[in-house]
C-alpha cells in the first residue's frame, strides 16, 4: 500500500512542508525538507504520530486537576483517551508528578497530575 | 386588586412608581425583561437636557425644563451620581452661526437659563480639543450628565422599599377590560387585577394601548449607535458637545459621561426591529465622522465597547401623556424619547396629577423613605475610609473587577439590594464590574460564581440578561462521546 | 506603614522568578504580592505543554513550570500576600493594597517590581458589528472556564484570530466534545506558532481562514451565528465574499495588552508601541528603582523569556537597592525598518550587569530572509542573517559589552532589509 503525505515541520519557525512516501509502512522518499531534524519528525509524523495529551480530571471536593499523559500516545487515539477519562474522579490530596490513571487506552503509559491539590 | 399596574420598568415607569409610592396605595409594576432599565433607558446619551431643542409648546419642551430643575435634588436624595457639567452647541460654519442664535431663541421661550452664546476663543478655551474651524457655541450651563440606568435602578429600589411590588420577566400578553376602573393585566407570571394601568411601555407603549383598546398611535424604534472609550481619554471634553441640530435629531455628540468616560453618537436611523439592538459597521463609521467634525482627534484605538439603543418615537413627535378619553383608568405615557430621561421626574409628577383629576384618592404614607439603603462605591474612597470598611466587612478586601475597582461585597450587595441583580449584566449595571477596558475578561468567571452562591444556583443557570442568555452550556467532558474506532487519524 | 526592601507585584511567571532571583543576589527582605488566590498567575490555566525548553530544557504544561519556581520560593523563603489587589503606587514607591485577611494595607518600599502581566483586546477593541449576546469570550476567559473552573462555555465554536491561546483553546474545546468550526485570521499570515497550528488546528482538521475576518455577530441572546467575510489588502471586508457560520460562541483571541495601570499612576514612562514601561539595561522603568519585567513591559511569545528577562530585573533590583546611584548616561535604542519595537529601550553601556545584553524585538511582518543591522550614530555595529522571521516570535539579540561600552555612543537602532527570496529548500 502507498501513501503520500505532506508534514508541515514544527522543529523550527521556518515550517517545511515535507513530502513523505510510504509504501508498506516504511517511508521509501522525503522531499522539501529544510535538514536532517525535518526528515526524522517527518518520518515520525508519517509512521507514528504521537502526542502528548493534556486535560483536566474531576477532583473531588473541588473543581479540577490538570493532567497530561506520562509520555506521548499514539495521535489517533487522542480522543479515545479522553472518553476513557471522562468519569474520573481524583481524590485529594494530590501533588504533581502522581499517576492518577495507569495504563491509559492500553498504551501502558500512565496518566500524572501536573498540579497538586490538598 | 391593585390600585395601580405599571406597564414597563424604565426611567419612566420607575419614575412614576418611585413618584407613586409616597401614597397609601398598592401598585405593581411589570416589566417583560429580566431587570429594570433593559430597553431604551439603558443605552442612550445620558444627558440632562437644559431644554433649548425642544419645539417651544411641546410637552418635549416643558417637562425637559420642569424635569431638569427636578434632577439635582432627586439624584441627591437618591444617591445617584449627577454632574451639572453644562451643554455646547457648536457651530463650524457662518449657517451654523444663525442657527445658533435660533436655538437661543427657542431656549429663551422654553424658560432655559442661563443661555448664551460664546465666541471662538471662550469655546477653545473651554474645550481645547475641539475642531479648529469651531467658530461659537451655544453655552447651556444647565445641561448634565447622569448614568441612566443607575436612576432608574435607584428609583426602582426606593419604590421597592417603599412597597410597590415588581414582577420581572412578566410581558403583558393582555389587558381585559372588565368594566371603568377595572383591568385584568395577564403576564405568564399571573394575571392582576387593578384599577388603573399605567402604560409606561417604550417601545412596546402602542401594542400595549391598542391592547386595552385605548387610543391607537404608532410607536417606531430608531436606532442610535454609540462607540464608548476608555477612562484615561475622560478629559478630551468636560461639555456635552453637540453640532448644531437637524430636524430629525440633536445629532451625533462627543460627550462624556458621568462615570468619567467620553463617548460619541448617536446616530439616528428609522428601523422596523423594535428588539434589534445590533450595531453595524456603516453605524460605527457615521458616528465616527460625526464625532470627528467636533474632536478631530479621538483615540479610536481606546475604543472599549460599541451598542446600540432605540429611541420610542411616537407618530405624533410629541410625548403622548394623557388619560384614555376611550378606557376608563388607562393612562398613556408614550412616545418618550429624547428628552424623555431629562423629563422622567416631571413626567411622574404629571402622571400623578392625572390620577388624581381622575378620581384617585392619592394619601402620603407616613412612612416613606426617600433613600435608598446607603450604596458603597469602594472605587471612589479614600484610604481611610476603605480601610474602616474593610475592618466593617472583608468583602470589601476582595477586588472582584480590576478594571472598575469593584469589590467582592459591592457585588454581593447588588444582587441582595432591592430589585436585586440576578445576571451578569444586572451586576455590572449596579457595580460597573465589567465595564471597564477589559470588558469582563477577568471578573466574569469571578462574578458568575458569587451570582451561583448568593442566589443557590447552578453555574448552568446563570445568564448574562436573562432567560436564553445562559454563559456556560455544559461541564467539562458531558459532551464527549465513545466514537468508537481510532479518531482524528489524518 | 510597612516598610520593605523589595515589593514585587505579581506571583505570575515573572513575578516568581523576579523574587527569586533577587533572593539569590542578596535581597532580604522582599514582599511579593498576587491578587489571586494561589501563585502562578496565568500559568495555572495554561494546562498544555510546551514551557520550559530553554530555561529547563524539557517540555513541561503551565502549571508543572509554575510549580517548580513556587517550590524554589517556598524553600528560599519569600514572604508571600495572596488575594492582595494593589490599587495605588505612587513616584516615591508607596503602596497601598487591599485583602480580606489583612485589610487596607500602606507599604513602603525601597524598590518594587511591577510584573502586572497583560490583558487580552476584547471585541470593543476591534469593534465586531451586530448584537452583545451571551457567547463572546475572550479566548483567555475561556480557557479559564474550562480549565480551572470545569465549565464549558460553548458547544461549536468559532474563533477570530489566530493568537496561541485561541489555538490551544481550539484543540482543548474538540478533545472536549465540542466542534470548532474554524479559525478566521485577519492578516495573511497566522499569528501563533507554527507547533501550535500543526498540532492544535491541522490535528484535528480545523480550517485556519486566512485574510479573513468576523463582519456580524448573530444572536439576541446567545450567540446564533457569525458572518465572516474575506479582506483585502487594506484589510477591509470584501461583502461578495461574506458567508454565515452558525455557533453558540464566538472566542477572541485578538491580542495582548500589557496592564499598566498602576505604571500609569506613578507616573511611569510608557512605551507607545509595546503598551509597557520604557525599561533600561536592568529593567528599571523611567522612576528610578521601580523595575518591570514579563508582559507588563511587552507582551512575550515564550514564558520561557519572561524568566530570563525576568531573572534580569530581579538582579537589576537588587544592584540598585545595593548602589542608589541614578543612572545617566543612556543610549537610546529605537526600531529601525521593518522593527516594530525593542526592549529595553534604553541602555547604561558601562553598566550592563553581565559581560552580554539581551534585546528583544518583533518585525513588522513575517520575511523568510532578512539581515539584521545594529547601528550607532557612529555606523554598524553589527549585522546578522535571520531566516524565518514571524511578527508572532520575538528577535532575540545580544550584543557584548565592549560593543556598546566605552564608546560613547548616544543612539542604537535596529533595522531589518528583507533579503531575497531564497528559492531552494
Amino acid at each position: 500500500m502507498e501513501i503520500n503525505k505532506t508534514v508541515t515541520c514544527i522543529i523550527c519557525p521556518k515550517g517545511c512542508q515535507i513530502d513523505v512516501k510510504v509504501v508498506d509502512n516504511e517511508v521509501v522518499n522525503i522531499e522539501n525538507y529544510g535538514c536532517k531534524r525535518g526528515i526524522e519528525y517527518a518520518k515520525n509524523e508519517v509512521l507514528d504520530p504521537r502526542r502528548i495529551l493534556t486535560t483536566t480530571l474531576k477532583l473531588q471536593g473541588g473543581r479540577v486537576l490538570p493532567v497530561k499523559t506520562k509520555e506521548p500516545i499514539p495521535k489517533k487515539l487522542l480522543k479515545k483517551a479522553m472518553f476513557e477519562l471522562k468519569d474520573i474522579v481524583v481524590a485529594q490530596p494530590v501533588k504533581v508528578g502522581d499517576v492518577v490513571a495507569e495504563n491509559v487506552v492500553g498504551t501502558g503509559i500512565d496518566v500524572i497530575a501536573t498540579g497538586n491539590a490538598e | 386588586m391593585e390600585d395601580i399596574v405599571i406597564i414597563g420598568a424604565g426611567v419612566t415607569g420607575c419614575s412614576i412608581a418611585r413618584e407613586l409610592s409616597r401614597y397609601d396605595i398598592n401598585i405593581t409594576l411589570v416589566e417583560k425583561e429580566e431587570d429594570v432599565a433593559c430597553g431604551t433607558s439603558k443605552a442612550n446619551s445620558a444627558v440632562v437636557h437644559a431644554g433649548f431643542d425642544a419645539t417651544p409648546g411641546t410637552w418635549k419642551a416643558k417637562l425637559n425644563v420642569a424635569g431638569n430643575k427636578l434632577y439635582p435634588a432627586l439624584c441627591e436624595e437618591l444617591d445617584v451620581p449627577f454632574k451639572m457639567n453644562g451643554s455646547l452647541v457648536v457651530a463650524v460654519n457662518e449657517e451654523e452661526v444663525n442657527a445658533l442664535d435660533e436655538l437661543l431663541k427657542k431656549g429663551k421661550m422654553n424658560g432655559v437659563n442661563p443661555l448664551r452664546i460664546i465666541g471662538k476663543d471662550e469655546l477653545h478655551a473651554l474645550e481645547p480639543n475641539l475642531n479648529p474651524d469651531a467658530r461659537a457655541a451655544l453655552d447651556a450651563p444647565t445641561g448634565g450628565l447622569v448614568c441612566p440606568y443607575e436612576l432608574t435602578i435607584a428609583l426602582a429600589e426606593n419604590a421597592n422599599q417603599n412597597g410597590v411590588k415588581f414582577w420581572l420577566n412578566a410581558p403583558v400578553t393582555d389587558i381585559e377590560v372588565m368594566g371603568d376602573y377595572c383591568f385584568l393585566v395577564k403576564t405568564p407570571k399571573g394575571n392582576i387585577k387593578t384599577k388603573y394601568v399605567i402604560n409606561a411601555a417604550g417601545l412596546f407603549a402602542d401594542e400595549i394601548s391598542k391592547m386595552a383598546g385605548a387610543e391607537e398611535y404608532t410607536i417606531t424604534p430608531r436606532k442610535g449607535e454609540y462607540l464608548i472609550f476608555d477612562k484615561q481619554f475622560g478629559n478630551m471634553v468636560k461639555k456635552a458637545i453637540f453640532p448644531t441640530p437637524t430636524k430629525i435629531s440633536k445629532g451625533i455628540l462627543v460627550c462624556p459621561t458621568v462615570d468619567g468616560n467620553i463617548f460619541i453618537g448617536p446616530n439616528s436611523n428609522d428601523i422596523e426591529d423594535k428588539y434589534d439592538t445590533s450595531v453595524n459597521a456603516a453605524g460605527i463609521e457615521e458616528i465616527i465622522t460625526g464625532g470627528r467634525k467636533l474632536v478631530p482627534n479621538l483615540p479610536l484605538k481606546n475604543v472599549i465597547t460599541s451598542f446600540a439603543g432605540l429611541r420610542a418615537v411616537s407618530n405624533t413627535n410629541d410625548f403622548i401623556i394623557e388619560a384614555s378619553k376611550l378606557v376608563k383608568g388607562f393612562i398613556n405615557v408614550g412616545g418618550i424619547q429624547s428628552p424623555g430621561l431629562t423629563s422622567a421626574p416631571a413626567i411622574a409628577l404629571m402622571v400623578k396629577d392625572i390620577l388624581q383629576d381622575a378620581g384617585l384618592d392619592l394619601k402620603k404614607k407616613k412612612d416613606f423613605i426617600p433613600h435608598r439603603p446607603k450604596k458603597y462605591r469602594f472605587r471612589e474612597l479614600g484610604s481611610e475610609e476603605r480601610r474602616k470598611l474593610i475592618e466593617q466587612n472583608s468583602a470589601f478586601g476582595h477586588v472582584i473587577c480590576r478594571c472598575e475597582t469593584v469589590t467582592e461585597a459591592e457585588i454581593i450587595d447588588a444582587i441582595r439590594r432591592p430589585v436585586g441583580a440576578r445576571s451578569i449584566d444586572a451586576v455590572k449595571r449596579r457595580t460597573r464590574a465589567g465595564m471597564g477596558r477589559c470588558q469582563g475578561g477577568f471578573c466574569s468567571p469571578r462574578v458568575l460564581e458569587i451570582l451561583t452562591k448568593e442566589l443557590g444556583a447552578d453555574p448552568l443557570e446563570i445568564t448574562k440578561k436573562g432567560p436564553g442568555s445562559n454563559m456556560l452550556v455544559g461541564r467539562i467532558k458531558e459532551f464527549l462521546q465513545d466514537e468508537g474506532g481510532d479518531q482524528n487519524d489524518n | 506603614m510597612i516598610t520593605k526592601e523589595l515589593v514585587i507585584i505579581g506571583g505570575g511567571p515573572a513575578g516568581l522568578a523576579a523574587a527569586i532571583e533577587a533572593k539569590k543576589h542578596g535581597a532580604k527582605d522582599i514582599l511579593l504580592i498576587e491578587r489571586d488566590s494561589g501563585l502562578g498567575g496565568i500559568l495555572q490555566q495554561c494546562i498544555h505543554n510546551g514551557f520550559g525548553l530553554h530555561v529547563f530544557k524539557e517540555e513541561l504544561t503551565g502549571p508543572e513550570y509554575a510549580d517548580r519556581f513556587i517550590k524554589e520560593l517556598e524553600e528560599i523563603g519569600i514572604e508571600v500576600l495572596l488575594d492582595t489587589m494593589v490599587i495605588d503606587l505612587t513616584e516615591d514607591k508607596q503602596i497601598i493594597a487591599v485583602s480580606h485577611k489583612k485589610g487596607l494595607l500602606q507599604i513602603k518600599a525601597d524598590a518594587v517590581i511591577l510584573t502586572m502581566g497583560c490583558r487580552e483586546r476584547t471585541r470593543g477593541a476591534i469593534n465586531i458589528p451586530g448584537y452583545r449576546p451571551a457567547g463572546i469570550f475572550t479566548a483567555g476567559t475561556a480557557q479559564r472556564f474550562v480549565n480551572i473552573e470545569g465549565y464549558m462555555p460553548g458547544k461549536e465554536i468559532v474563533i477570530l484570530g489566530s493568537g496561541d491561546i485561541g489555538l490551544i483553546m481550539a484543540r482543548r474545546f474538540t478533545l472536549e466534545g465540542a466542534k470548532v468550526k474554524c479559525v478566521a485570521e485577519i492578516m495573511p499570515y497566522s499569528n501563533g506558532l507554527t507547533r501550535n497550528i500543526v498540532q492544535c488546528l491541522e490535528d484535528f482538521d480545523i480550517p485556519l481562514l486566512l485574510s479573513h475576518t468576523v463582519t456580524y455577530i448573530h444572536g439576541r441572546n446567545r450567540v446564533e451565528g457569525v458572518t465572516i467575510a474575506q479582506v483585502d489588502d487594506k484589510l477591509n471586508p470584501i461583502p461578495s465574499t461574506e458567508k454565515f457560520i452558525s455557533c453558540d460562541t464566538l472566542l477572541l483571541s485578538v491580542g495582548l495588552i500589557p496592564e499598566n495601570e498602576l505604571s500609569k499612576m506613578a507616573d511611569i514612562q510608557i512605551d507607545n508601541v509595546t503598551g509597557g514601561p520604557v525599561v533600561n539595561q536592568r529593567m528599571e522603568t523611567s522612576v528610578p528603582g521601580i523595575f518591570a519585567c514579563g508582559n507588563v513591559v511587552h507582551v512575550h511569545d515564550l514564558v520561557d523569556f519572561v524568566t530570563m528577562e525576568s531573572r534580569l530585573a530581579g538582579r537589576g533590583a537588587v544592584n540598585y537597592l545595593k548602589n542608589k546611584m541614578p543612572q545617566q548616561k543612556f543610549i537610546k535604542v529605537s526600531p529601525g525598518s521593518d522593527i516594530r519595537y525593542v526592549v529595553p529601550q534604553l541602555i547604561d553601556a558601562e553598566n550592563i550587569l553581565d559581560e552580554k545584553q539581551n534585546f528583544f524585538m518583533r518585525s513588522t511582518r513575517p520575511m523568510e530572509k532578512a539581515r539584521l543591522f545594529i547601528e550607532s550614530e557612529d555606523g554598524l555595529i553589527r549585522a546578522k542573517v535571520l531566516q524565518h522571521i514571524k511578527p508572532s516570535e520575538m528577535i532575540n539579540i545580544e550584543l557584548k559589552k565592549e560593543e556598546l561600552a566605552n564608546k560613547d555612543i548616544k543612539t542604537l537602532k535596529f533595522s531589518l532589509q528583507e533579503e531575497g527570496v531564497d528559492n531552494g529548500n
